[in-house]
């Protein structure tokens, strides 16, 4: 079940969820009481037309005795356990008729109470019997020089009719409503699906631009979310001019700084006067360039961005053979590019031209005759990875050197000596920025090395 | 050969003019894209040496113009961008070579005239040319192996036209390559070079390696050979 948290389906379900839950308790209860009131009002009506039915049925004689008609027309009255009750009380609340349906059974008598009044209630019988108990005082008149006659008449129901009458509602009442809620839930889960698709759709455009197949937002979208995609594309927008920016500042960072050196060089080299002098400044102007260009080219370095289409390796690799067959035209060597597959992967094209540049450069410088550059795309671990070899049938590296490119946190003036900076770039991209690996593998009679980036 | 300079640092393009100079050179210089574009179009430029970051159009777009407009001397481009993408992309637009700054004047050297030779197609730094073979290194000459003596001028001219074997050389060319100074030119001086050279060359008078062609100019007569052919 997913959190609260995380999810607005979930948000939304759960929260109509308890309100229509909430509706339909109080619902419930509200007309669960407007029934029971009706229908005990019925009871009391029955009660009532039964009470002057048996008024109606009572004579009193000379004697002050009161005489009961043996013609009620209640049947119930005369079954015994019918459920349906009368009585007859004196003033003195001694009992002086009752129904024979009351064979066996005693009610308690009502409180005396004033004539011409209904007093309603529910009582139990002797025998444990629930009852609606309706009682009446009279005041019968006798003649005109005696005094009244007070009467008190009680009637009875039992409460089993009522109680199946209200289980009977209550089985309707919940039962529809259970329906209304599944009804409900259904038509609210199909709005929500559909309210909710511009979500969907702008997750799936940026899935689209992450994989390559788009470059923006659509922006056909409802009003609320017009503001999110307009961020979404800005966001693109200036996440790749800002990398352009940087890489420009340092573009010109680089000229200011080297240019001056260039000069200092130039000025070395064609002043020959003290040697040892100018041994040292050439060695210190080296190492200033060095230490620029490697600190540049780390600065310079983009990384993966998020929201970018992911880049072209096959392009690149072209690229860089071209290039590299213009430069070393004059060793004429043979540059093969062996490209298998789509080979994108989500990455800045500068760093990855940086990667292949380099290395692709110091075969070419190495080389006899012969430099592969390929690329292919492998699983490792389930995980895809782009794998890239490149490689040259020079003389070899020596072991020492090999250790001290590959070995970690080398300081850049240890690890330089005679050395370009060339592969602790490659190995800074390939190992930090892109979490990769890079493996050297050399021998007289060649040279191969393998990075290996995950896509 | 003739040179073309595009660099906006004054001391650091006067440095260039002046080592390629004393390496033989003729120099055209410019401290601004637009001038040195001008420069590429109309003089006899044989291979350009070109700065990026100019103040008024980058390097990049006065290449691009001139591969657009049909200027094909070689380039060779001059940068404190050490970025790949920067390099790919210069070569991509048409430049032939790429030196980061700060380099080494030699190797600048080397370069230039790497390239001036593949453009005249020769690979190696000897040119060879039927008996006559060139050493441009060392700048000196040889005929049937035997090393002859030339002077520095000489040596200009006989280069020139062997790179540019078979085709025919006018006078007003040779000068306009050879020649810093446009007072100094003067075609008399050339035919004297010429008939010198010829001496030099063929004492014997059986080669004929430098064939006057009347109203046109001079012509190389020995093809180049090819390295790659057997």
């Amino acid at each position: 079940m997913l959190s609260l948290k995380h999810s607005v389906n979930s948000r939304i379900v759960v929260f109509a969820g308890l309100v229509l839950a909430a509706f339909l308790s109080v619902a419930g209860w509200v007309l669960d009481q407007a029934f029971r009131d009706s229908a005990s009002i019925a009871v009391r009506e029955r009660l009532t037309s039964n009470v002057f039915l048996l008024l109606g049925s009572i004579e009193v004689n000379a004697g002050r005795d009161i005489v009961v008609s043996k013609d009620i027309p209640k049947p119930e009255w005369q079954l015994p356990e019918s459920g349906h009750f009368a009585q007859i009380f004196s003033e003195t609340l001694d009992q002086i008729w009752h129904s024979r349906s009351m064979l066996g059974l005693d009610i308690p008598p009502p409180n005396s109470g004033s004539p011409g009044q209904f007093y309603f209630t529910e009582a139990q019988s002797s025998t444990g019997e629930a009852l609606f108990v309706l009682s009446y005082a009279v005041l019968w008149e006798t003649g005109s020089d005696q005094k009244s006659l007070k009467l008190l008449i009680q009637t009875a129901e039992n409460e089993a009719g009522f109680r199946l009458q209200l289980r009977r509602f209550r089985r309707s009442l919940w039962g529809w409503f259970f329906a209304i809620s599944f009804g409900f839930l259904f038509v609210q889960t199909v709005i929500l699906r559909w309210g909710l698709k511009p979500l969907r759709d702008i997750a799936q455009e940026v899935a689209e631009i992450e994989s390559g197949n788009k470059d923006a937002l659509s922006g056909n979208y409802p009003v609320e979310l017009n503001a999110l995609g307009e961020n979404l594309n800005a966001l693109i927008r200036t996440n790749t001019s800002n990398i352009q920016r940087y890489r420009n500042a340092l573009g010109d960072l680089a000229h200011s700084l080297k240019t001056p050196l260039a000069v200092i060089k130039s000025a070395l080299d064609a002043d020959k006067q003290s040697e040892s002098f100018t041994t040292t400044i050439s060695d210190q102007v080296e190492q200033l360039d060095k230490t620029i260009n490697y600190q540049l080219q780390r600065a310079a370095a983009a990384g993966r961005p998020g929201l970018a289409r992911p880049i072209d390796v096959r392009i690149i690799v072209g690229k860089i053979a071209s290039s590299l067959r213009k430069v070393y035209a004059a060793k004429e060597l043979h540059i093969e590019e062996h490209c298998l597959g789509r080979l994108r992967i989500s990455g800045d094209e500068g760093d990855m031209m940086e990667m292949i540049g380099n290395i692709s450069d110091n075969a070419c410088k190495w080389a006899r005759a012969n430099v592969t550059i390929s690329a292919s795309e492998l699983k490792i671990d389930a995980r895809r990875a782009l794998v890239i070899e490149i490689s040259d049938d020079g003389p070899g590296m020596p072991p020492e050197k090999i250790t001290d490119a590959l070995q970690r946190g080398t300081r850049l003036d240890q690890a330089m000596e005679g050395q370009g900076i060339g592969l602790a770039v490659v190995r800074e991209l390939c190992e930090q920025v892109y979490q990769g690996k890079l493996e050297i593998d050399s021998s007289p009679a060649g040279t191969n090395v393998q990075i290996t980036l995950p896509i | 050969m003739r040179l073309l300079v595009i660099e906006d640092e004054p001391t650091l393009r006067e440095q260039l003019r002046a080592s390629l100079q004393s390496d033989g050179f003729v120099v055209d210089h410019s401290g601004t894209g637009v001038e040195g574009q001008f420069f590429g179009e109309e003089y006899p430029i044989d291979l350009a040496i070109v700065d990026i970051g100019l103040p008024d159009i980058s390097g990049i777009d006065v290449i691009k113009a001139w591969r657009e407009s049909g200027v094909s001397f070689p380039v060779l481009i001059l940068t404190a961008r050490d970025r790949w993408e920067d390099k790919v992309a210069g070569l991509e637009i048409g430049a032939d070579d790429y030196l980061v700054k700060p380099f080494h004047t030699e190797e600048l050297l080397a370069r230039v005239k790497a390239l001036l030779r593949r453009a005249a197609g020769f690979a190696e730094s000897k040119l060879r040319c039927g008996p006559v073979i060139l050493d441009t290194a060392a700048k000196s000459a040889s005929v049937n192996d035997e090393l002859i003596e030339v002077t520095a001028f000489e040596y200009k001219v006989l280069e020139h036209l062997m790179m540019n074997t078979g085709k025919v050389v006018s006078k007003h060319e040779l000068s306009e390559h050879l020649y810093e100074d446009e007072t100094d030119r003067d075609s008399n001086v050339l035919e004297v070079i010429v008939g010198r050279l010829r001496k030099k060359l063929d004492p014997e008078k059986d080669l004929n390696p430098i064939e006057t062609v009347r109203g046109h100019g001079y012509r190389f007569r020995f093809g180049r050979e090819s390295d790659s052919e057997n």
